[in-house]
């Protein structure tokens, strides 16, 4: 809720305030207006109610209820249209009071009262001194006096008198009262049939007791009477009352009494006019206070009916927000907002039908995923154990998918070939074969192809069986392209080749050991028997050892293919390297330039010990042959780790020629005249057969060959086999 | 249930808050009004209470509307309490004079009358008017035996002013406002 809105019903409550303080009654006012104290109530209320809630919104942490900020927005804006027109009509009916007032209370109207009030009096007062003036005359006359010190002997002419002053004045009656307020005498105009005796004044008393003259007004029924006292005084003492009464004039009387009613009640409104002007205030104040009260009310109740569908959606739709859908709001009007609620009740109720649905088509989504990748495990785990290298190339060619053992089998850079990049671009160079070979399949009408591939990887030479197979969009897969397998068949080849040869130098040594033996006889023959028979002995001892010689060459050349072919599987065991360090110094002690150096006596290697023997011993013949001249040696020595044990033959000769490098251990190979070719092809097969390995690790300075053997017998056969049982 | 009776709750107290403070505003209104406008002494010596009142209140005022011809009327209520430390004042009695002079222009004479007694006097004095109606002259207010020796009471004066008719209307009871003109105090010897 924005600040203003908070601070909105605090403001109009201080502004109430102000309005109480300004209409507050002054202590000195005797007039306690009680509608005064109503609007000060009503005020109070008022005030105290916005501020209890300004104060309840300032404190108001949460957020609001959903609708109270439109209601309270719809409140104080009907109470504020009509608070302004409201306001505007107080000020204007205040100002035509205010002008009113001073028409109404007019100088000229004063002045008038005044005078008419005046006249009244004077009537009045003319009419009282008249009688006065008679009646001291009267009270004064010797016949007078005489009769009433003579009385009561003298009662009839008193009679007579009263009743002659009676007729001559007009007035309603003539009293006598004695110094005892005892009436002794009486006349009226009526006759004393109808006389009623009146009590004796206590205006009267005063005139008996101060004789002065004095007059008082007798307000009667239908009429007023103006009583006039005068002491009789004889021998200035005071012996006696004359009372007279005179009916006043009614039409006179009358006037005057209006006269003086108006000017009173003209008078107490000019003495009032701030009462009255306060009173009309007030009054018009209360009827707009309680028109405020009333159409907050309403407003309050309406806007409560108006909103509450409002607060309802707002409050469904924060709940459809925090994703529960089970949501309806009740329909009670039949107006837009009910066709809104219910346009809301049938959305929510769409939405839920649609999330089911969602969730429904989630959960199988889910499943199918789920089996999707059980597969896609299934099959990433075969190609990642799979020997064999697989790609997969989309229709344009583009990789999809690479396996491991093909990245090892061709050396590739991972970061190059990564899905999406082109085999074609990938695949120039050294793979130029796999690329046509690609091509071909690409371009055929089979589905298959299967070649035989040589390719050079990192200057080793390797001979592939590729097998490729077309992918048509056909299924559910939707997919089209190309697979490619590639295996390393080096290996067979290899002994494929081996095993050639093996039967090839059997047969060869079968039919050629066989009359060897009785040509070298026979020459051994010759030379015993026709030596002495020939003239010239060194052409004959030349030609024989000659033949002999070869013979014998032959016989050891032949010697060689059989052990090649028919190597036997070695017997393997635990062995101390000692053994084989003690028995090559023993052996080469001879030569001074071997030199073997010394090593811990419990370093022991699991292998066969003449075969191992028979190539340390061909490696070390190898050494002496490259440094026969010269003083150079011949290095043999030992390392090993956790695994495997390392013998190292090292000699200071010419080297090996890097063209030499690749073939040399290749059966037949070799660069003697008198060499066979199948030492270290041998030695390589033996080591390979033991689990170890013959490698070349620097072909010159020094050249340095590294008959590596398993420490112990090694467990990756019976783990192979049993990754194939599996 | 124990939610909505502790809601309900909360609410009644609330608006007893709200009704507390409503209060709390007329009662300060009331007190700023109960100033001391008059004079009141006691005389505790005779057997019965009397006491002298005399109210200064818009004298100038009254002297004004008795001469412009407006009928008025002073209405006292005199409110004797025992006074308490720790509670409100307990109610000894009250008495209630009614006094009013009805001026006539015409013969420039005020009637004096006592509603309480009945005697009706006329005066030409302005003055002896205005002490009619704004002044009692040893008037006996309760009798001595109701009270106790040793006890601290109150005398409330409470003043009613009407100018023209007295009406009597039932609503006049309820809109007629008094005003508390004097408080004195005596403790019997």
């Amino acid at each position: 809720m924005s600040l203003w809105l908070r601070v909105l019903p605090l403001l109009l409550s201080a502004a109430l305030w102000s309005v109480i303080v300004w209409l507050w009654p002054s202590h000195t006012t005797p007039d306690l207006q009680v509608v005064a104290w109503v609007n000060i109530s009503l005020l109070f209320l008022l005030s105290m109610v916005l501020f209890l809630y300004g104060i309840r919104l300032f404190l108001q942490k949460k957020e609001p209820r959903p609708g109270s900020r439109l209601r309270a927005k719809l409140v104080i804006g009907a109470v504020g249209m009509l608070l302004i027109p409201a306001g505007t009509l107080q000020i204007a009916a205040n100002q035509m009071v205010e002008k009113g007032m001073d028409v109404w209370f007019d100088v000229r109207v004063d002045t008038l009262l005044d005078r008419a009030l005046s006249l009244a009096q004077g009537f009045y007062g003319r009419i009282d001194q008249d009688m006065r003036h008679n009646l001291v005359e009267y009270a004064n006359d010797d016949g007078l006096l005489s009769d009433v010190a003579n009385f009561p002997a003298s009662y009839r002419s008193l009679n007579s008198r009263m009743v002659e002053i009676l007729q001559h004045e007009g007035w309603q009656s003539i009293q006598l009262y004695d110094r005892n307020e005892r009436l002794v005498a009486a006349v009226q105009s009526e006759g004393l049939s109808d006389f009623k005796p009146e009590p004796f004044s206590e205006q009267a008393s005063v005139t008996l007791t101060m004789g002065r003259i004095s007059s008082e007004l007798l307000n009667l029924e239908n009429e007023e009477m103006l009583a006039v006292y005068a002491p009789i005084i004889i021998q200035q003492r005071i012996v006696a009352l004359l009372k007279v009464k005179a009916t006043l004039p009614t039409g006179l009387i009358q006037h005057a009494r209006a006269v003086e009613s108006d000017y009173r009640t003209y008078k107490e409104l000019e003495r009032h006019r701030q009462s009255i002007r306060d009173i009309f205030t007030h009054a018009m104040l209360f009827i707009t206070l309680i028109i405020v009260l009333v159409v907050g009310l309403v407003a309050v109740i309406f806007s409560r009916r108006l909103t509450s569908p409002v607060g309802q959606l707002a409050h469904a739709l924060k709940r459809i927000t925090d994703g529960d859908l089970d949501v309806s709001i009740p329909n009670a009007s039949d107006d837009e907002l009910g066709d809104l609620v219910h346009s809301f009740n049938r959305m929510a109720l769409h939405m839920k039908q649609n999330v089911e649905a969602i969730e429904k088509a989630q959960v199988d989504l889910s499943d199918a995923l789920t089996s999707s990748r059980q597969r896609q495990y299934v099959l990433e785990t075969l190609l990642a154990n799979l020997q064999s290298g697989v790609l997969l190339l989309n229709e344009h060619g583009e990789i999809r998918l690479i396996n491991q053992s093909l990245r090892e089998l061709l050396v590739l850079q991972p970061s190059d070939w990564v899905s999406g990049r082109n085999f074609s671009d990938l695949s120039r160079g050294k793979l130029h074969l796999v690329h046509e070979f690609y091509d071909e399949l690409s371009h055929q009408e089979n589905e298959t192809l299967q070649r035989e591939l040589e390719v050079v990887i990192q200057g080793e030479k390797r001979h592939l069986l590729a097998r490729g197979a077309r992918l048509n969009a056909s299924g559910l897969s939707g997919f089209s392209g190309y697979l490619l397998l590639l295996d390393d068949v080096s290996q067979l080849a290899e002994a494929q080749r081996h095993r050639a040869w093996s039967e090839v130098a059997q047969r060869l040594a079968h039919e050629i050991k066989n009359p060897l033996t009785p040509i070298k006889l026979a020459a051994e023959r010759l030379q015993r028997r026709f030596r002495e028979q020939v003239d010239n002995h060194d052409v004959f001892d030349s030609c024989t050892h000659a033949i002999i010689a070869q013979v014998e060459r032959l016989q050891r050349l032949l010697a060689d293919f059989s052990t090649l072919a028919r190597l036997p599987k070695p017997h393997c065991k635990q062995v101390e390297c000692a053994t084989f360090v003690q028995e090559l110094r023993d052996l080469y002690s001879a030569y001074s330039r071997v030199r073997v150096a010394d090593m811990p006596s419990d370093l022991s290697c699991y292998c066969d010990a003449d075969q191992v023997r028979q190539i340390l011993i061909n490696l070390v013949e190898n050494a002496l042959a490259a440094t026969e001249d010269g003083q150079k040696h011949v290095r043999l020595y030992l390392t090993s780790d956790d695994e495997m044990v390392y013998f190292h033959v090292e000699d200071d000769g010419d080297g090996i020629p890097e063209s030499v490098r690749p073939h040399m251990f290749e059966a037949y190979y070799s660069t003697k005249s008198t060499g066979s070719g199948l030492g270290l092809s041998i030695a390589k097969r033996i080591a390979d057969e033991h689990g170890g390995d013959l490698v070349l690790v620097s072909s010159e300075n020094p050249t340095h060959f590294c008959l590596a053997l398993p420490v112990q017998e090694p467990e990756v056969k019976s783990t192979e086999q049993g990754l194939e049982n599996a | 249930m124990f939610f909505r009776q502790k809601k309900i709750c909360a609410k009644a107290c609330g608006w007893l808050c709200k009704l507390g403070l409503f209060g709390m505003f007329f009662l300060y209104a009331s007190y700023g009004y109960s100033e001391e406008l008059a004079d009141v002494r006691v005389d505790t010596t005779q057997s019965v209470i009397y006491c002298d009142i005399s109210s200064e209140i818009g004298v100038e005022k009254l002297k004004l509307a008795l001469k412009e011809g407006s009928l008025m009327t002073y209405s006292w209520e005199i409110i004797i309490e025992e006074n308490r430390d720790y509670w409100l004042n307990k109610s000894i009695g009250s008495v209630q004079l009614s006094r009013q002079v009805v001026p006539d222009l015409v013969s420039r004479q005020w009637l004096l009358k006592d509603s309480t007694s009945g005697i009706t006097n006329a005066t030409l004095s302005t003055h002896k008017a205005i002490s009619f109606l704004a002044s009692l002259k040893n008037f006996p207010i309760i009798d001595k035996s109701l009270l106790q020796s040793g006890v601290s009471y109150t005398i409330k004066v409470r003043l009613y002013i009407e100018e023209g008719e007295v009406s009597d209307h039932w609503w006049d009871a309820v809109t007629k406002l008094g005003k508390t003109v004097a408080i004195g105090s005596f403790t019997l010897p």
